[in-house]
């Protein structure tokens, strides 16, 4: 028997069944579509927070205080071994080159009072060149300098959801004064919208010089953060020792297991990041999977029923000259096809869901082909799988006692 | 052109059937032959054994014991796939039950054996279903469903599909088994003609006047040939 025969009857005998065929189909199209949508969706989400973390900026090194090795306390803005005499160490120092700009920042959550409103909002005492490690820029002013850092200015750079919330949408407050914790600080500059990334919202927060911060709001001596700006991102590794082993000096420590800072680089975030959403994705797309699973239980099962329901005809077809392998085929064609043809309808329905379900969640839609090969190779594998055993069945059977079959 | 030989030659062919512990011998050594051209009707009551013996003769089960030379070659001891080839090839069915596919039309119906042989190329496929199906007058029913057909014209899609293939006996078992007497005198006096144009066939029957169109009688009982004569 040729395959074009053998697609051919197998097709004739599907399209006969019409109902019973759409819904053992229906198994393997919720399975095929549900796998597709997930992993469309866990790629975009995961494109979408690749890019929010390399635009903080990808040649970040950040120090946070606290240990590694002391329990679940990690980046613990109360832990006062990281000082902002640290910072200004890895600044004027000629021994790192590879540095090209130091910021250290302290932040709290505190009340802000400015023309007549008041908001809780994040404050945070930042570096000068913070804003440029960080890629946020000024829409009406201008930034505070490494001057107003030496002189403990009381300015302060508020982001565009401060401004709409204290002065109204669209005002200017350049030159207004705003008071935060009982002192007075000049609105100098508002920054340029970021959008949340997840973590904390730049256009929701005051930012004030560290040194102001530091010593009038907090009066603390110590920073929560120090960060690093790499010229040359290929020797992050070198430059990440040189810095420990200068931290380690600086602190007084010779054992590395008492180290009493962090050092992450936003690689390392990103690597974190992108392990997580691809577990988290293998282990939806796993669930997935049993659904396809279920799908080719199903279309055994509807196979088993045809080859007991034409018992009859498979005694007549090897009466007339059918050998075991053309009835083997016949059937396990007749299952590939079944899942095949739910299989593609399953691809054009997932793809559509992921590209609607992107569209409202307000990720990018990413288009795949290996999900698409991975689903068709997949349904072909399901079809003889779950198809061969009714098939050897139909194949194995005795003409005369299929002849006889009521 | 005739032959010396026989188309057909069984030679003490036996056999047993084992159900558990017990062994029943459905056929004890029948030995007969057919030649080409002939109409042989084999009779018996039921338990004589013809089914068994129709089994055999149609390579559809193989004999216990005993030889069964068909076309010159003895097909004892072929293999599955062999039999196959030699039930697609050389031996035409009719049944009582008619079996053909309802969900199909007639056209593909009579197509089918040659689905399963390479003998015939795809090309030849249509013109041999249109002179099947002239011969049993059906040619204008080719694309209706069995459904759609009385059960003497579904018996005559039957026997066109077992000549498609221009094989070398119509092995006919109980053709009129679930048709009325005037339809059955019909097809019987069809399979004459086609006997008459020179196809061998054996009847299988336990109707007397049923086996009275064919020129021979074999009459089994207890799995043994009581009498084996020709028809006046």
């Amino acid at each position: 028997m040729s395959f074009f025969d053998a697609f051919s009857i197998s097709f004739s005998s599907l399209r006969h069944n019409r109902l019973r065929t759409i819904l053992a189909m229906l198994g393997i199209v919720i399975g095929i579509a549900s796998v597709i949508l997930i992993i469309s969706i866990a790629k975009g989400a995961t494109s979408s927070i690749t890019s929010e973390v390399s635009s903080m900026g990808s040649n970040l090194l950040s120090i946070s205080p606290g240990s590694q090795s002391r329990g679940p306390v990690q980046g613990g803005g109360n832990v006062e071994t990281l000082t902002y005499v640290d910072a200004q160490y890895f600044k004027n120092n000629s021994d790192f080159s590879n540095v090209s700009a130091v910021s250290a920042s302290v932040q709290s959550s505190v009340q802000v009072i400015g023309n007549g409103e008041n908001m809780n909002t994040t404050v945070q005492g930042v570096s000068a060149n913070y804003f440029e490690t960080q890629s946020i820029s000024v829409d009406l002013g201008e930034l505070f300098s490494e001057e107003d850092e030496n002189f403990y200015s009381k300015v302060a750079v508020i982001g565009p959801d401060v401004v709409s919330e204290l002065f109204g949408e669209g005002a200017d407050p350049t030159g207004q004064i705003i008071q935060i914790k009982s002192q007075l600080f000049r609105v100098v500059g508002v920054t340029k919208a970021k959008g949340s990334s997840g973590m904390s919202n730049p256009d929701k927060t005051v930012y004030v010089p560290v040194t102001t911060a530091m010593k009038i709001l907090l009066g603390q001596n110590y920073v929560q953060m120090i960060q690093l700006s790499l010229s040359d991102i290929t020797l992050i590794d070198q430059t990440t020792e040189e810095i420990k082993q200068a931290l380690m000096e600086r602190h007084g420590i010779t054992d590395e297991a008492n180290i009493d800072f962090n050092i992450t680089s936003s690689k390392e975030m990103q690597e974190t990041l992108s392990s997580i959403t691809s577990t988290l994705t293998a282990m939806l797309a796993g669930i997935a999977g049993i659904s396809l699973l279920v799908g080719g239980i199903g279309v055994m099962n509807i196979m088993l029923v045809s080859v007991t329901e034409r018992t009859k005809e498979i005694g007549l077809l090897k009466a007339i000259g059918a050998r075991r392998k053309d009835i083997l085929l016949q059937f396990l064609i007749e299952a590939v096809v079944l899942t095949i043809t739910g299989g593609m309808i399953g691809m054009i329905t997932g793809e559509v869901f992921s590209y609607v379900a992107s569209k409202i969640i307000n990720i990018p839609f990413v288009f795949q082909l290996y999900p698409i090969l991975l689903a068709v190779g997949v349904c072909v594998a399901i079809g003889i799988f779950f198809g061969l055993y009714p098939s050897r069945r139909a194949a194995k059977l005795n003409p005369i006692d299929a002849l006889k079959y009521e | 052109m005739t032959r010396k030989n026989p188309i057909i030659s069984l030679r003490n062919i036996k056999k047993t059937y084992l159900m558990g512990d017990t062994s029943c011998e459905a056929l004890k050594g029948i030995s007969f032959n057919a030649h080409e051209g002939d109409f042989v009707s084999i009779m018996g009551a039921s338990g004589s054994g013809k089914s068994t013996l129709m089994n055999i003769i149609g390579t559809l089960d193989t004999a216990t014991e005993g030889k069964y030379i068909f076309n010159d070659s003895n097909i004892t001891a072929y293999s599955e796939d062999d039999l196959a080839k030699v039930r697609n090839e050389k031996i035409g069915f009719v049944f009582q039950s008619f079996n053909l596919i309802p969900r199909v039309s007639v056209y593909h119906n009579v197509e089918r054996p040659m689905i399963y042989s390479r003998k015939i190329p795809r090309s030849q496929r249509r013109g041999r279903i249109l002179s099947a199906l002239k011969t049993v007058h059906l040619e204008d029913k080719m694309d209706n469903l069995s459904s759609q057909l009385s059960g003497g014209q579904i018996q005559r899609v039957a026997i066109a599909r077992a000549l498609v293939m221009d094989p070398e006996i119509i092995l006919a078992d109980e053709p009129t088994g679930n048709l009325d007497s005037a339809t059955s005198h019909d097809i019987m006096n069809f399979f004459q003609e086609l006997n008459k144009e020179g196809k061998t066939i054996i009847l299988i029957t336990h109707e007397p006047d049923i086996a009275a169109f064919g020129k021979r009688t074999i009459i089994l009982k207890d799995g043994l040939i009581v009498e084996d004569k020709n028809n006046g």
